[in-house]
């Protein structure tokens, strides 16, 4: 299965949900809307912040925005493209996978592709007004897409790869929630604050910095080709590990023998 | 009334079968405190703190956020109006309204009941990461246990109240989780993330009498600074918005149920 058929199949998957959800228009608005309100808020709790410090050891008050869009962006394009992922223990305890074994497409892209969450188009929003608020250079605009794709796999990689434990476990699905807690709320925080022995855990086995840390700091705040190529490398083996770990817990799929038909 | 202790104990009995989701529940709690204590610490310490912000020591400033954390927690906004929402654009409303009791009542009494199940976890949590890495909070006496933890229950089943009223509004927009969002940023901003004291004077008299102080800055102060003044103001607080969203939560609900447009349950 080529990678150009996958993106194509993301791609179409996009289209049909939206399409799908527009039917409650007033909804649909009302979901983007609150949401770009809800992230602004973020914006206020910083500046308050602000007021009892100067900054977190280089860290101010841009460069933290910074990072709250590139997480506010990246959970955007992770949860608009592959909502579908917060999906899977439902469809692996309740016998649900059948439909996609059954269809010519990756399972797990076919999967992750096959929800949209609306709301989530307003974080996406909200990490342009981010930058506007801050005066970004205009290259940072431009840049930010390609940023948010790294982000948004790494936090969808690594859901998957805990989530997959649910082929293995009963509530599979509870190590995941937690890791993606942390990383989601973690990564609003300048680096600083942490401790070593977090760092190294933030770095490793819960990625929160290469989430947001490491594309603010090397993308747009001190170029560096080096740590990019690292997240270049960073993303694509949590991409390799949660294809492999799901792959691997299909094996030890059960059917429900659940009769489904997708529309 | 008994009708809804039945089903406060029904829905006790069926969160304590998902035990796994308020032991997760639980971690996140125990990583959002601990980074929030990273945060601070990093503050108060660095070079534009002092041992002292607007009259909060480091101590008093984490067990207060400890406090708001187990309020956070503890209501699941975004599911409690997730539930009016999904009634709704599902027609299972049709079943719903038919039952002998009232919807909105019958949300906010489940929900509430999921929420004292989770307390049951929260607070040892909480206090467990207080004592390791704070240490007993300063002038605390044993006889303040009873005052807080009602103050404590009064601002969940509020807070329930309050998101169960927002969820109503799916009568008219099938989605009320938006609201709910909102709702929650103030919740969080004016009263999680900072004690009213930091705010200039203006809006911290607006947070003292706004539903915020009653939901979660009112049993937050109380923990990290108790006084019995307090806790009959907090209290008085609470008294008066439950009345306010419970009278609401009925003109709304009866206003919703003629928009109801079943869709064959």
């Amino acid at each position: 299965m080529g990678v150009r058929s996958n993106i194509k199949l993301i791609f179409s998957y996009l289209k049909l949900n939206l399409k799908k959800e527009f039917n409650y228009k007033t909804s649909f608005f009302l979901q983007i809307v609150a949401m770009v309100l809800n992230d602004l808020f973020m914006i206020i709790q910083w500046t308050i912040i602000f007021k009892y410090i100067d900054s977190f050891a280089g860290y101010g008050f841009n460069e933290t925005m910074l990072l709250i869009s590139i997480s506010a962006g990246g959970f955007g394009v992770s949860r608009v493209f592959f909502a579908g992922a917060w999906d899977i223990k439902d469809i692996v305890y309740n016998g649900k996978l059948d439909v996609f074994l059954t269809q010519p497409k990756n399972v797990l892209v076919n999967v992750c592709s096959s929800r949209t969450q609306v709301d989530a188009i307003g974080d996406l929003i909200y990490t342009y007004i981010v930058l506007i608020i801050i005066h970004a250079q205009w290259w940072w605009f431009l840049i930010m897409p390609i940023v948010l794709v790294f982000s948004g796999l790494i936090y969808t990689a690594t859901y998957v790869t805990y989530a997959s434990l649910c082929f293995w476990i009963n509530k599979g699905d509870a190590v995941a929630k937690s890791v993606e807690g942390t990383i989601n709320k973690a990564g609003n925080y300048p680096p600083t604050i942490y401790n070593s022995v977090v760092k190294i855990l933030f770095f490793t086995l819960i990625p929160t910095f290469f989430y947001t840390f490491v594309p603010a700091q090397y993308f747009f705040l001190s170029f560096n080709p080096w740590w990019i190529l690292g997240l270049v490398g960073v993303t694509a083996l949590w991409v390799a590990i949660a294809f492999f770990v799901f792959n691997r817990g299909l094996k030890k799929y059960n059917s429900g023998n659940l009769m489904g038909g997708r529309l | 009334m008994s009708k809804y202790f039945s089903i406060f104990k029904m829905s006790f009995k069926q969160e304590s079968k998902t035990l796994s989701n308020t032991l997760t529940a639980s971690v996140s709690f125990l990583v959002i405190i601990y980074i929030f204590m990273q945060l601070w610490a990093f503050i108060y310490g660095g070079n534009g703190g002092g041992t002292l912000i607007e009259g909060y020591t480091l101590e008093m400033m984490i067990w207060y956020m400890i406090m708001g954390e187990i309020l956070m927690y503890a209501v699941n906004a975004r599911a409690t109006c997730r539930e009016f929402s999904s009634d709704i654009k599902s027609g299972k409303i049709a079943y719903q309204l038919n039952k002998p009791y009232n919807y909105y009542f019958y949300q906010v009494t489940k929900s509430f009941s999921e929420n004292i199940f989770k307390l049951i976890f929260l607070i040892p949590s909480a206090i467990f990461i207080g004592l390791v890495l704070l240490g007993p909070i300063q002038n605390f006496k044993i006889e303040y246990v009873v005052p807080i933890l009602f103050s404590l229950i009064l601002g969940v089943f509020l807070t329930g109240l309050i998101y169960g009223f927002c969820g109503l509004f799916a009568f008219w927009v099938e989605e009320a989780s938006p609201f709910a969002w909102i709702i929650q940023k103030f919740q969080m901003l004016f009263g999680l993330f900072f004690p009213p004291e930091l705010f200039p004077a203006g809006i911290q008299t607006a947070i003292t009498y706004s539903p915020v102080f009653a939901m979660i800055s009112g049993p937050s102060k109380l923990l990290a600074n108790f006084s019995w003044d307090l806790f009959w103001k907090v209290g008085l607080s609470q008294v008066v918005y439950v009345v306010v969203f419970f009278v609401l939560g009925i003109i709304v609900y009866n206003l919703g149920t003629k928009k109801v447009n079943i869709n064959g349950g």
